[in-house]
């Protein structure tokens, strides 16, 4: 994750859509935070199988899905209605 | 020019005038010929100002860009075209809003 | 819809909605681009206000959301084209790859995308494309889904 571009933008991108999940009180689908933690761990597995972009040569995993993953639990947590 | 004077009056007379329907069919008929008359002769020595396909300088300097080459026409060679299609889906999502969003946001007013 | 489908959908959108940004953000290299991605994750979404239905979404669009994406998309594309044509003559001129050696250098390294390729502007037009085109199908469906 040495180059900038896309972390940067992945990471701008998920915000954007993390603050738009909402936790509603009373209906009766609950998503409470560990299923956040399975997702993130599948989606590390997942970058590390799909590889970096064909040009790219800093990493092993494809670090604009991974900063994508952060940027919403970010936007869900500091956002989140 | 002269025939889109001739367009503007045709539209203005339909407003405020009272014109027979004969002179109206008339004037549409003049205004349609010159403005078509007009349009051929914008294209009549077309064919030996174009050059055809891609340009060459692009072909041979355009791998240095970025390695995709559609995006580079789509993006780059052709940007405007590009502006283009994005304000179609302007266009398509805020009619599609106007017609299937009735009674749903409040306008004010009675 | 049955319970299987409610338990298993959330998690894929939030997957399908991680490679779709993929997808735009490596639109000068692979395949893809704006406007394939920006449908990629407005199928996620689509994806989760079928199955869940209008009133128990997790992801919930306002209708001031889409309003002021949409403008910020199509917005985004004019600036860029109107700074190529204030920094230089031509209008959406490539300012991070300068073909016509016009513009001064430091313009020309404020422009760039940080990248091993020398793409210039063309990642940031993909990007504000893909925002557009995410909003754009999104509020069709919902438009769709309100009606009885």
């Amino acid at each position: 994750m040495v180059y900038i571009g896309p972390t940067l933008f992945g990471f701008i991108l998920g915000f954007i859509l993390g603050t738009r999940i909402k936790s509603d009180k009373e209906s009766k689908i609950k998503f409470p935070i560990s299923t956040y933690l399975v997702v993130l761990l599948v989606a590390l597995f997942m970058a590390w199988q799909l590889g970096p972009f064909p040009y790219y040569t800093d990493s092993i995993i494809a670090s604009g899905f991974l900063a994508t993953i952060i940027g919403i639990i970010a936007g869900k947590v500091i956002l989140g209605r | 020019m002269f025939s889109l004077l001739l367009q503007l009056s045709l539209l203005y007379s339909t407003g405020v005038l009272e014109m027979s329907e004969g002179i109206r069919n008339l004037l549409a008929t003049i205004a349609l010929t010159i403005f078509a008359a007009t349009l051929l002769d914008a294209i009549i020595g077309f064919k030996d100002l174009i050059f055809p396909g891609i340009s060459y300088i692009y072909n041979y300097v355009g791998t240095s860009i970025a390695p995709n080459m559609v995006t580079n026409v789509i993006f780059d060679w052709r940007a405007y075209d590009t502006l283009g299609e994005a304000l179609i889906l302007v266009t398509a999502v805020v009619i599609t809003l106007l017609v299937f969003g009735r009674g749903k946001v409040e306008m004010g007013g009675k | 819809m049955s319970t299987i489908l409610k338990i298993f959908v959330f998690p894929a959108a939030l997957l399908i909605m991680c490679l779709g940004v993929l997808i735009i953000l490596g639109g000068h290299i692979t395949p893809g681009g704006g406007f394939q991605g920006g449908a990629m994750i407005a199928g996620a979404f689509i994806f989760c206000a079928v199955v869940y239905g209008l009133k128990e979404n997790p992801f919930k669009f306002s209708h001031d959301f889409l309003a002021s994406m949409e403008s910020i998309g199509a917005l985004g594309f004019l600036i860029l084209g109107l700074s190529g044509l204030f920094f230089s003559g031509f209008f959406l001129y490539n300012l991070g790859v300068d073909l016509n050696q016009i513009i001064p250098t430091f313009i020309q390294n404020f422009f760039n995308y940080s990248d091993p390729t020398n793409a210039g502007i063309i990642p940031y037009l993909n990007i504000v494309v893909g925002i557009k085109v995410l909003v754009g199908l999104s509020a069709v469906v919902i438009a769709f889904l309100e009606v009885k």
